[in-house]
Protein backbone atom coordinates (compact mmCIF):
# COMPACT_ATOMS: atom_id res chain seq x y z
CA UNK A 1 0.00 0.00 0.00
CA UNK A 2 2.82 2.33 0.89
CA UNK A 3 4.42 1.51 -2.49
CA UNK A 4 1.23 2.49 -4.37
CA UNK A 5 0.97 5.77 -2.48
CA UNK A 6 4.52 6.71 -3.38
CA UNK A 7 3.81 5.95 -7.06
CA UNK A 8 0.76 8.24 -6.96
CA UNK A 9 2.91 10.87 -5.32
CA UNK A 10 5.58 10.59 -8.03
CA UNK A 11 2.94 10.73 -10.73
CA UNK A 12 1.24 13.78 -9.26
CA UNK A 13 4.50 15.65 -8.78
CA UNK A 14 5.53 14.74 -12.32
CA UNK A 15 2.19 16.02 -13.62
CA UNK A 16 2.58 19.35 -11.87
CA UNK A 17 6.20 19.72 -12.92
CA UNK A 18 5.41 19.05 -16.56
CA UNK A 19 2.52 21.57 -16.52
CA UNK A 20 4.83 24.19 -15.05
CA UNK A 21 7.63 23.58 -17.53
CA UNK A 22 5.48 23.50 -20.64
CA UNK A 23 3.05 26.31 -19.86
CA UNK A 24 3.95 29.89 -20.81
CA UNK A 25 4.23 30.76 -17.09
CA UNK A 26 6.94 28.15 -16.78
CA UNK A 27 8.65 29.39 -19.93
CA UNK A 28 8.61 32.96 -18.68
CA UNK A 29 10.04 32.11 -15.31
CA UNK A 30 12.77 30.08 -16.94
CA UNK A 31 14.10 33.18 -18.70
CA UNK A 32 15.97 35.74 -16.68
CA UNK A 33 14.31 39.15 -16.87
CA UNK A 34 17.69 40.64 -17.63
CA UNK A 35 17.75 38.88 -20.97
CA UNK A 36 15.46 40.88 -23.25
CA UNK A 37 14.77 39.15 -26.53
CA UNK A 38 17.32 36.49 -25.76
CA UNK A 39 20.20 38.98 -25.61
CA UNK A 40 21.81 39.31 -22.21
CA UNK A 41 22.94 42.89 -22.71
CA UNK A 42 20.51 45.76 -23.24
CA UNK A 43 22.10 49.07 -24.23
CA UNK A 44 18.76 50.91 -24.43
CA UNK A 45 18.77 54.29 -22.76
CA UNK A 46 19.67 57.93 -23.03
CA UNK A 47 23.44 58.33 -23.36
CA UNK A 48 25.46 61.53 -23.05
CA UNK A 49 28.92 61.53 -24.59
CA UNK A 50 31.54 62.10 -21.91
CA UNK A 51 33.75 65.09 -22.61
CA UNK A 52 36.99 64.97 -20.62
CA UNK A 53 37.13 68.78 -20.67
CA UNK A 54 37.93 69.84 -24.18
CA UNK A 55 36.57 73.34 -23.76
CA UNK A 56 34.35 73.52 -26.82
CA UNK A 57 32.74 71.14 -29.25
CA UNK A 58 35.29 71.59 -32.05
CA UNK A 59 38.08 70.82 -29.64
CA UNK A 60 36.19 67.80 -28.38
CA UNK A 61 35.65 66.59 -31.95
CA UNK A 62 39.42 66.64 -32.47
CA UNK A 63 40.29 65.34 -29.00
CA UNK A 64 41.10 61.83 -30.20
CA UNK A 65 44.33 60.24 -31.43
CA UNK A 66 45.33 61.75 -34.78
CA UNK A 67 44.93 59.40 -37.73
CA UNK A 68 47.73 58.58 -40.13
CA UNK A 69 46.33 59.95 -43.39
CA UNK A 70 47.43 60.21 -47.00
CA UNK A 71 49.14 63.47 -48.04
CA UNK A 72 46.23 64.50 -50.27
CA UNK A 73 43.82 64.16 -47.34
CA UNK A 74 46.13 66.25 -45.18
CA UNK A 75 46.20 68.87 -47.96
CA UNK A 76 42.39 68.86 -48.05
CA UNK A 77 42.29 69.36 -44.27
CA UNK A 78 44.75 72.24 -44.41
CA UNK A 79 42.91 74.05 -47.21
CA UNK A 80 39.48 73.68 -45.62
CA UNK A 81 40.73 74.67 -42.17
CA UNK A 82 42.32 77.79 -43.71
CA UNK A 83 39.05 78.76 -45.39
CA UNK A 84 37.11 78.33 -42.14
CA UNK A 85 39.77 80.27 -40.23
CA UNK A 86 39.30 83.08 -42.77
CA UNK A 87 35.66 83.32 -41.76
CA UNK A 88 33.91 81.02 -44.23
CA UNK A 89 32.00 79.20 -41.56
CA UNK A 90 28.64 78.89 -43.31
CA UNK A 91 27.88 76.35 -45.98
CA UNK A 92 26.81 78.08 -49.18
CA UNK A 93 25.81 74.95 -51.04
CA UNK A 94 22.23 74.21 -51.97
CA UNK A 95 20.45 71.61 -49.92
CA UNK A 96 18.39 69.93 -52.55
CA UNK A 97 16.43 66.76 -52.27
CA UNK A 98 19.43 64.74 -53.44
CA UNK A 99 21.60 65.85 -50.54
CA UNK A 100 22.50 63.02 -48.16
CA UNK A 101 20.71 63.02 -44.82
CA UNK A 102 22.45 62.30 -41.53
CA UNK A 103 26.08 62.38 -40.46
CA UNK A 104 27.17 59.40 -38.38
CA UNK A 105 30.56 60.59 -37.08
CA UNK A 106 29.15 63.96 -36.07
CA UNK A 107 26.01 62.49 -34.51
CA UNK A 108 27.98 60.04 -32.39
CA UNK A 109 30.15 62.90 -31.11
CA UNK A 110 27.39 65.45 -30.59
CA UNK A 111 26.62 66.87 -27.21
CA UNK A 112 22.86 66.12 -27.11
CA UNK A 113 22.32 62.63 -25.72
CA UNK A 114 21.78 59.67 -27.98
CA UNK A 115 18.60 57.73 -27.32
CA UNK A 116 19.11 54.01 -27.98
CA UNK A 117 16.25 51.53 -28.41
CA UNK A 118 17.44 47.93 -28.59
CA UNK A 119 15.04 45.39 -30.02
CA UNK A 120 15.60 41.89 -31.32
CA UNK A 121 16.08 42.81 -34.98
CA UNK A 122 17.16 46.43 -34.90
CA UNK A 123 18.96 48.88 -32.67
CA UNK A 124 17.74 52.46 -33.17
CA UNK A 125 19.94 55.38 -32.21
CA UNK A 126 17.91 58.57 -32.14
CA UNK A 127 19.48 61.96 -32.05
CA UNK A 128 18.11 65.30 -30.99
CA UNK A 129 17.62 66.81 -34.41
CA UNK A 130 16.74 63.91 -36.66
CA UNK A 131 15.42 60.39 -36.62
CA UNK A 132 18.93 59.00 -36.26
CA UNK A 133 20.33 55.69 -37.44
CA UNK A 134 19.36 52.05 -37.64
CA UNK A 135 21.63 49.09 -36.87
CA UNK A 136 20.16 45.88 -38.25
CA UNK A 137 20.73 42.86 -36.02
CA UNK A 138 18.40 40.51 -37.88
CA UNK A 139 21.16 38.80 -39.80
CA UNK A 140 20.76 40.70 -43.05
CA UNK A 141 23.78 41.67 -45.12
CA UNK A 142 24.73 45.03 -46.63
CA UNK A 143 22.93 45.91 -49.88
CA UNK A 144 24.80 45.80 -53.15
CA UNK A 145 26.48 48.90 -54.56
CA UNK A 146 23.29 50.19 -56.17
CA UNK A 147 21.40 49.71 -52.94
CA UNK A 148 24.03 51.54 -50.94
CA UNK A 149 23.97 54.43 -53.36
CA UNK A 150 20.17 54.63 -53.11
CA UNK A 151 20.34 54.99 -49.33
CA UNK A 152 22.30 58.22 -49.83
CA UNK A 153 22.75 58.79 -46.12
CA UNK A 154 25.59 60.10 -44.03
CA UNK A 155 24.65 57.34 -41.60
CA UNK A 156 25.59 54.68 -44.15
CA UNK A 157 24.20 51.16 -43.80
CA UNK A 158 24.87 49.40 -40.50
CA UNK A 159 24.57 45.73 -39.57
CA UNK A 160 25.43 44.39 -36.14
CA UNK A 161 25.89 41.17 -34.23
CA UNK A 162 26.66 40.27 -30.65
CA UNK A 163 30.00 38.82 -29.61
CA UNK A 164 29.27 37.97 -26.00
CA UNK A 165 28.38 41.25 -24.32
CA UNK A 166 29.72 43.41 -27.14
CA UNK A 167 27.67 44.67 -30.05
CA UNK A 168 29.89 44.75 -33.12
CA UNK A 169 28.59 47.03 -35.87
CA UNK A 170 29.80 47.15 -39.45
CA UNK A 171 28.96 50.22 -41.53
CA UNK A 172 29.58 51.07 -45.18
CA UNK A 173 27.73 53.11 -47.77
CA UNK A 174 28.71 56.62 -46.79
CA UNK A 175 28.16 59.25 -49.51
CA UNK A 176 31.10 60.24 -51.70
CA UNK A 177 30.31 63.89 -51.06
CA UNK A 178 27.83 65.94 -49.07
CA UNK A 179 26.24 69.29 -49.87
CA UNK A 180 28.25 71.09 -47.19
CA UNK A 181 30.63 73.44 -49.02
CA UNK A 182 32.87 73.78 -45.97
CA UNK A 183 33.67 70.08 -45.78
CA UNK A 184 32.32 68.33 -48.89
CA UNK A 185 33.76 65.02 -47.71
CA UNK A 186 32.38 64.02 -44.30
CA UNK A 187 34.73 64.71 -41.43
CA UNK A 188 35.77 62.10 -38.87
CA UNK A 189 37.07 63.06 -35.39
CA UNK A 190 40.77 63.77 -35.24
CA UNK A 191 41.12 64.85 -38.86
CA UNK A 192 39.89 61.80 -40.74
CA UNK A 193 37.29 61.53 -43.45
CA UNK A 194 34.49 59.17 -44.48
CA UNK A 195 33.20 58.56 -47.99
CA UNK A 196 31.84 55.88 -50.28
CA UNK A 197 34.94 53.71 -49.94
CA UNK A 198 35.10 53.90 -46.15
CA UNK A 199 34.44 51.05 -43.72
CA UNK A 200 33.59 51.65 -40.07
CA UNK A 201 33.62 49.07 -37.29
CA UNK A 202 32.09 49.99 -33.93
CA UNK A 203 32.18 47.99 -30.71
CA UNK A 204 29.52 48.83 -28.09
CA UNK A 205 30.02 47.58 -24.56
CA UNK A 206 28.43 48.48 -21.23
CA UNK A 207 30.95 49.30 -18.52
CA UNK A 208 30.85 50.50 -14.91
CA UNK A 209 27.85 48.28 -14.03
CA UNK A 210 25.88 49.61 -16.97
CA UNK A 211 26.25 53.25 -15.99
CA UNK A 212 28.48 53.91 -18.98
CA UNK A 213 28.62 52.79 -22.57
CA UNK A 214 31.97 52.45 -24.30
CA UNK A 215 32.04 52.70 -28.08
CA UNK A 216 35.25 52.09 -30.00
CA UNK A 217 35.33 53.36 -33.56
CA UNK A 218 37.73 52.01 -36.20
CA UNK A 219 37.75 53.69 -39.59
CA UNK A 220 39.40 52.02 -42.57
CA UNK A 221 39.85 53.32 -46.09
CA UNK A 222 43.05 52.94 -48.11
CA UNK A 223 42.20 56.12 -50.02
CA UNK A 224 42.21 58.11 -46.76
CA UNK A 225 44.12 56.32 -44.01
CA UNK A 226 47.59 54.82 -43.93
CA UNK A 227 46.40 52.51 -41.16
CA UNK A 228 43.09 52.03 -39.31
CA UNK A 229 42.01 55.09 -37.32
CA UNK A 230 40.77 54.03 -33.89
CA UNK A 231 39.38 56.00 -30.95
CA UNK A 232 36.85 55.47 -28.19
CA UNK A 233 34.06 57.50 -26.62
CA UNK A 234 32.46 56.91 -23.26
CA UNK A 235 28.80 57.78 -22.84
CA UNK A 236 27.16 58.39 -19.46
CA UNK A 237 23.68 56.99 -18.81
CA UNK A 238 21.09 59.70 -18.21
CA UNK A 239 18.68 57.80 -15.98
CA UNK A 240 15.00 58.63 -16.51
CA UNK A 241 16.08 61.33 -18.93
CA UNK A 242 13.90 62.44 -21.78
CA UNK A 243 15.10 63.15 -25.29
CA UNK A 244 15.08 66.74 -26.39
CA UNK A 245 13.93 67.86 -29.77
CA UNK A 246 16.00 70.47 -31.50
CA UNK A 247 16.89 71.36 -35.01
CA UNK A 248 14.90 72.74 -37.78
CA UNK A 249 11.54 73.77 -36.43
CA UNK A 250 12.07 76.86 -38.51
CA UNK A 251 12.86 79.42 -35.92
CA UNK A 252 15.26 81.01 -38.37
CA UNK A 253 13.46 84.03 -39.79
CA UNK A 254 16.17 84.52 -42.43
CA UNK A 255 15.51 81.03 -43.73
CA UNK A 256 11.83 81.79 -43.77
CA UNK A 257 12.32 85.01 -45.70
CA UNK A 258 14.57 83.31 -48.20
CA UNK A 259 12.13 80.55 -48.97
CA UNK A 260 8.94 82.47 -48.56
CA UNK A 261 9.95 85.67 -50.28
CA UNK A 262 8.36 87.83 -47.61
CA UNK A 263 9.04 88.82 -44.07
CA UNK A 264 7.46 86.51 -41.56
CA UNK A 265 9.14 84.54 -38.85
CA UNK A 266 7.00 82.54 -36.46
CA UNK A 267 7.98 79.12 -35.22
CA UNK A 268 6.66 76.21 -37.19
CA UNK B 1 0.41 -10.94 -9.19
CA UNK B 2 4.16 -11.23 -8.94
CA UNK B 3 6.40 -8.42 -7.78
CA UNK B 4 8.06 -7.85 -11.19
CA UNK B 5 4.69 -7.39 -12.91
CA UNK B 6 3.44 -4.98 -10.20
CA UNK B 7 6.63 -2.94 -10.53
CA UNK B 8 6.28 -2.74 -14.31
CA UNK B 9 2.63 -1.70 -13.91
CA UNK B 10 3.74 1.08 -11.58
CA UNK B 11 6.29 2.39 -14.07
CA UNK B 12 3.64 2.36 -16.79
CA UNK B 13 1.24 4.30 -14.58
CA UNK B 14 3.92 6.89 -13.84
CA UNK B 15 4.79 7.20 -17.53
CA UNK B 16 1.10 7.52 -18.30
CA UNK B 17 0.76 10.42 -15.88
CA UNK B 18 3.77 12.12 -17.42
CA UNK B 19 2.37 11.75 -20.94
CA UNK B 20 -0.95 13.13 -19.75
CA UNK B 21 0.88 16.01 -18.16
CA UNK B 22 2.77 16.72 -21.38
CA UNK B 23 -0.44 16.81 -23.38
CA UNK B 24 -2.15 19.06 -20.82
CA UNK B 25 0.82 21.38 -20.74
CA UNK B 26 0.91 21.65 -24.51
CA UNK B 27 -2.79 22.48 -24.61
CA UNK B 28 -2.38 25.07 -21.90
CA UNK B 29 0.51 26.66 -23.77
CA UNK B 30 -1.30 26.75 -27.07
CA UNK B 31 -4.50 28.20 -25.67
CA UNK B 32 -2.59 30.89 -23.83
CA UNK B 33 -0.41 31.94 -26.75
CA UNK B 34 -3.25 32.02 -29.28
CA UNK B 35 -5.47 34.49 -27.39
CA UNK B 36 -7.66 35.49 -30.32
CA UNK B 37 -9.17 38.95 -30.52
CA UNK B 38 -12.79 39.21 -29.46
CA UNK B 39 -15.23 37.96 -32.03
CA UNK B 40 -12.61 36.14 -34.10
CA UNK B 41 -12.69 32.34 -34.12
CA UNK B 42 -9.60 31.21 -32.23
CA UNK B 43 -9.04 28.12 -34.35
CA UNK B 44 -8.13 30.34 -37.32
CA UNK B 45 -5.62 32.43 -35.41
CA UNK B 46 -1.89 31.89 -35.56
CA UNK B 47 -0.13 32.87 -32.34
CA UNK B 48 1.07 36.47 -32.28
CA UNK B 49 4.81 37.03 -31.90
CA UNK B 50 5.81 37.69 -28.32
CA UNK B 51 8.80 39.18 -26.56
CA UNK B 52 10.78 37.56 -23.76
CA UNK B 53 8.37 38.92 -21.16
CA UNK B 54 5.44 37.26 -22.92
CA UNK B 55 3.90 40.49 -24.25
CA UNK B 56 2.88 40.70 -27.91
CA UNK B 57 5.79 42.03 -29.97
CA UNK B 58 4.61 44.82 -32.26
CA UNK B 59 8.04 45.20 -33.88
CA UNK B 60 8.04 45.30 -37.63
CA UNK B 61 7.44 47.35 -40.72
CA UNK B 62 3.87 48.55 -40.92
CA UNK B 63 1.96 50.30 -43.66
CA UNK B 64 -1.45 51.86 -44.04
CA UNK B 65 -3.49 50.87 -47.08
CA UNK B 66 -6.64 52.21 -48.71
CA UNK B 67 -8.84 50.28 -46.29
CA UNK B 68 -6.79 51.05 -43.18
CA UNK B 69 -8.60 54.06 -41.82
CA UNK B 70 -11.83 54.22 -39.86
CA UNK B 71 -12.11 57.89 -39.01
CA UNK B 72 -15.41 59.55 -38.05
CA UNK B 73 -15.70 63.34 -38.13
CA UNK B 74 -14.64 65.01 -34.91
CA UNK B 75 -17.01 67.11 -32.83
CA UNK B 76 -15.22 70.44 -32.68
CA UNK B 77 -15.70 73.45 -30.49
CA UNK B 78 -16.67 76.72 -32.14
CA UNK B 79 -13.24 78.05 -31.31
CA UNK B 80 -11.57 75.11 -33.04
CA UNK B 81 -13.79 75.49 -36.10
CA UNK B 82 -12.81 79.11 -36.45
CA UNK B 83 -9.13 78.37 -35.85
CA UNK B 84 -8.84 75.42 -38.18
CA UNK B 85 -8.13 77.35 -41.44
CA UNK B 86 -5.26 79.19 -39.76
CA UNK B 87 -4.00 75.92 -38.32
CA UNK B 88 -4.10 74.40 -41.78
CA UNK B 89 -1.92 77.24 -43.08
CA UNK B 90 0.42 76.69 -40.16
CA UNK B 91 0.80 73.06 -41.20
CA UNK B 92 1.45 73.96 -44.83
CA UNK B 93 4.27 76.24 -43.73
CA UNK B 94 5.62 73.55 -41.42
CA UNK B 95 5.68 71.19 -44.39
CA UNK B 96 7.29 73.79 -46.58
CA UNK B 97 10.09 74.41 -44.10
CA UNK B 98 10.75 70.77 -43.26
CA UNK B 99 9.67 71.04 -39.64
CA UNK B 100 9.72 67.80 -37.67
CA UNK B 101 6.20 66.58 -38.35
CA UNK B 102 5.36 65.04 -34.96
CA UNK B 103 2.15 63.33 -33.87
CA UNK B 104 -0.20 62.26 -35.31
CA UNK B 105 1.37 62.76 -38.75
CA UNK B 106 4.27 60.49 -37.82
CA UNK B 107 1.76 57.61 -37.59
CA UNK B 108 0.39 58.16 -41.10
CA UNK B 109 2.93 59.87 -43.32
CA UNK B 110 2.23 57.53 -46.22
CA UNK B 111 5.44 55.53 -45.94
CA UNK B 112 6.27 52.39 -44.01
CA UNK B 113 6.47 52.86 -40.25
CA UNK B 114 9.32 51.03 -38.52
CA UNK B 115 8.34 49.99 -34.98
CA UNK B 116 10.89 48.39 -32.65
CA UNK B 117 9.94 47.03 -29.25
CA UNK B 118 12.51 46.73 -26.52
CA UNK B 119 11.86 45.61 -22.95
CA UNK B 120 11.72 49.16 -21.60
CA UNK B 121 11.00 51.38 -24.56
CA UNK B 122 9.41 51.19 -27.98
CA UNK B 123 10.81 53.27 -30.85
CA UNK B 124 8.99 54.32 -34.01
CA UNK B 125 10.67 55.69 -37.12
CA UNK B 126 8.85 57.38 -39.98
CA UNK B 127 10.19 58.45 -43.33
CA UNK B 128 9.19 62.07 -42.83
CA UNK B 129 11.42 64.61 -41.16
CA UNK B 130 10.68 63.61 -37.59
CA UNK B 131 12.17 62.62 -34.30
CA UNK B 132 12.00 59.00 -33.27
CA UNK B 133 8.76 58.48 -31.35
CA UNK B 134 9.51 56.83 -28.00
CA UNK B 135 6.96 55.01 -25.86
CA UNK B 136 8.36 54.21 -22.44
CA UNK B 137 7.09 50.95 -20.95
CA UNK B 138 9.42 50.85 -17.95
CA UNK B 139 6.78 51.98 -15.50
CA UNK B 140 7.76 55.63 -15.40
CA UNK B 141 5.16 58.39 -15.12
CA UNK B 142 4.88 61.54 -17.18
CA UNK B 143 7.11 64.35 -15.96
CA UNK B 144 5.32 66.94 -13.88
CA UNK B 145 3.85 69.74 -15.94
CA UNK B 146 6.53 72.30 -15.04
CA UNK B 147 9.32 69.95 -16.07
CA UNK B 148 7.89 68.56 -19.27
CA UNK B 149 9.74 69.61 -22.39
CA UNK B 150 7.12 69.97 -25.09
CA UNK B 151 8.01 68.15 -28.32
CA UNK B 152 6.13 67.38 -31.51
CA UNK B 153 5.66 63.72 -30.58
CA UNK B 154 4.69 64.48 -26.99
CA UNK B 155 5.69 62.37 -24.00
CA UNK B 156 4.39 58.81 -24.28
CA UNK B 157 4.21 56.16 -21.57
CA UNK B 158 2.69 52.73 -22.07
CA UNK B 159 1.60 49.67 -20.16
CA UNK B 160 0.13 46.32 -21.08
CA UNK B 161 -3.47 45.41 -20.34
CA UNK B 162 -3.58 41.78 -21.38
CA UNK B 163 -2.48 41.75 -24.98
CA UNK B 164 -3.22 45.43 -25.58
CA UNK B 165 -0.60 48.14 -25.22
CA UNK B 166 -2.20 51.24 -23.74
CA UNK B 167 -0.28 54.44 -24.46
CA UNK B 168 -0.86 57.79 -22.81
CA UNK B 169 0.63 60.92 -24.39
CA UNK B 170 0.76 64.53 -23.25
CA UNK B 171 3.30 67.32 -23.62
CA UNK B 172 2.86 68.17 -27.28
CA UNK B 173 4.43 71.27 -28.70
CA UNK B 174 2.52 73.51 -31.10
CA UNK B 175 5.04 72.88 -33.87
CA UNK B 176 5.14 70.51 -36.80
CA UNK B 177 2.03 69.17 -38.51
CA UNK B 178 -0.79 69.50 -36.03
CA UNK B 179 -3.96 68.48 -37.86
CA UNK B 180 -5.73 65.39 -36.56
CA UNK B 181 -7.53 62.86 -38.77
CA UNK B 182 -11.25 63.57 -38.73
CA UNK B 183 -10.81 67.21 -37.77
CA UNK B 184 -9.22 69.36 -35.15
CA UNK B 185 -5.58 69.80 -34.25
CA UNK B 186 -3.29 69.08 -31.37
CA UNK B 187 -2.26 71.75 -28.89
CA UNK B 188 0.02 71.72 -25.84
CA UNK B 189 -3.11 70.86 -23.81
CA UNK B 190 -4.05 67.81 -25.87
CA UNK B 191 -4.22 64.36 -24.32
CA UNK B 192 -3.97 61.24 -26.48
CA UNK B 193 -4.76 57.67 -25.45
CA UNK B 194 -3.88 54.88 -27.90
CA UNK B 195 -4.61 51.18 -27.82
CA UNK B 196 -2.19 49.00 -29.83
CA UNK B 197 -3.43 45.50 -30.48
CA UNK B 198 -2.25 42.81 -32.87
CA UNK B 199 -4.87 41.07 -35.00
CA UNK B 200 -4.84 38.07 -37.33
CA UNK B 201 -1.89 36.41 -35.68
CA UNK B 202 0.22 39.56 -35.84
CA UNK B 203 -0.43 40.35 -39.51
CA UNK B 204 -2.40 43.49 -38.62
CA UNK B 205 -1.74 46.13 -35.99
CA UNK B 206 -4.83 47.96 -34.80
CA UNK B 207 -4.23 51.37 -33.25
CA UNK B 208 -7.24 53.10 -31.74
CA UNK B 209 -6.58 56.75 -30.94
CA UNK B 210 -8.67 58.94 -28.66
CA UNK B 211 -7.92 62.67 -28.47
CA UNK B 212 -9.15 64.92 -25.72
CA UNK B 213 -8.70 68.67 -25.61
CA UNK B 214 -11.45 70.84 -24.17
CA UNK B 215 -10.50 73.75 -26.42
CA UNK B 216 -10.70 71.65 -29.58
CA UNK B 217 -13.17 68.79 -29.10
CA UNK B 218 -16.64 68.83 -27.54
CA UNK B 219 -16.43 65.06 -27.06
CA UNK B 220 -13.41 62.71 -27.14
CA UNK B 221 -12.45 62.04 -30.75
CA UNK B 222 -11.76 58.37 -31.48
CA UNK B 223 -10.61 56.70 -34.69
CA UNK B 224 -8.84 53.49 -35.64
CA UNK B 225 -6.00 52.74 -38.04
CA UNK B 226 -5.16 49.18 -39.05
CA UNK B 227 -1.60 48.70 -40.27
CA UNK B 228 -0.56 45.79 -42.43
CA UNK B 229 2.73 44.11 -41.65
CA UNK B 230 5.14 44.07 -44.57
CA UNK B 231 8.28 41.96 -44.98
CA UNK B 232 11.78 43.25 -44.42
CA UNK B 233 12.38 46.44 -46.35
CA UNK B 234 15.83 46.69 -47.82
CA UNK B 235 16.08 50.43 -48.09
CA UNK B 236 14.32 52.28 -45.28
CA UNK B 237 14.93 55.65 -46.87
CA UNK B 238 14.70 58.91 -45.02
CA UNK B 239 13.00 61.72 -46.88
CA UNK B 240 15.59 64.36 -47.70
CA UNK B 241 13.60 67.52 -47.14
CA UNK B 242 15.06 70.79 -48.32
CA UNK B 243 13.70 74.02 -46.88
CA UNK B 244 16.01 75.86 -49.28
CA UNK B 245 14.43 74.33 -52.37
CA UNK B 246 12.72 77.38 -53.86
CA UNK B 247 10.79 75.41 -56.43
CA UNK B 248 9.39 73.08 -53.78
CA UNK B 249 8.57 76.03 -51.52
CA UNK B 250 6.69 77.79 -54.32
CA UNK B 251 4.77 74.61 -55.11
CA UNK B 252 3.63 74.10 -51.53
CA UNK B 253 2.89 77.75 -50.93
CA UNK B 254 0.85 77.98 -54.12
CA UNK B 255 -1.34 75.21 -52.74
CA UNK B 256 -1.88 77.28 -49.63
CA UNK B 257 -2.68 80.38 -51.66
CA UNK B 258 -5.25 78.56 -53.75
CA UNK B 259 -6.75 77.25 -50.51
CA UNK B 260 -7.02 80.85 -49.26
CA UNK B 261 -8.67 82.00 -52.47
CA UNK B 262 -11.07 79.08 -52.30
CA UNK B 263 -12.10 80.13 -48.82
CA UNK B 264 -12.65 83.70 -50.00
CA UNK B 265 -14.88 82.57 -52.86
CA UNK B 266 -17.02 80.70 -50.38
Amino acid sequence: MRVNASRWLIGTVGFGFAILVISPIGLKSAQAPSEPNGQATDISGLWLVHDPGSGDWSSFFDNVPKPAILPEIQKMNDEENARVAAGNVVSTGGRGANCPTGNLPMMMASSPPLNIVQSKDEVLIGSEASRGRIIYTDGRQHPDAAGLKAINSGDGHSIGHWEGDTLVVDTIGFPARTCDTRWPVMRVPGGGRAKDTTHLTERYKLINSGKQLSVTFTWEDPTIYLKPHTYSYTYDLVENGLPLEGGNDVTDSDLLKQAQGRSRGPNY
Amino acid sequence: MDKTYRCSLGVRRTLGFLLLALAAGLLAGLSSSAQAPQGVPMARQAPVPRDAAGHPDISGYWELRYDSRSVPPANLTQDAISREPAQRQHDVLATCFCALVGMPEVMEDGATLDIRQGPKVIGMLAKSPSSVRYIYTDGRSHPVKDEIDQVTNGNSIGHWEGDALMVDTIGFSDRGITLIPGGGFRTPDSHLVERFHLLNGGAILSVTSTWEDAKVFTTPHTYEFRYYKVPQIGLPLQYSCSANDQDRANFIMSAMKSSESTQVSH
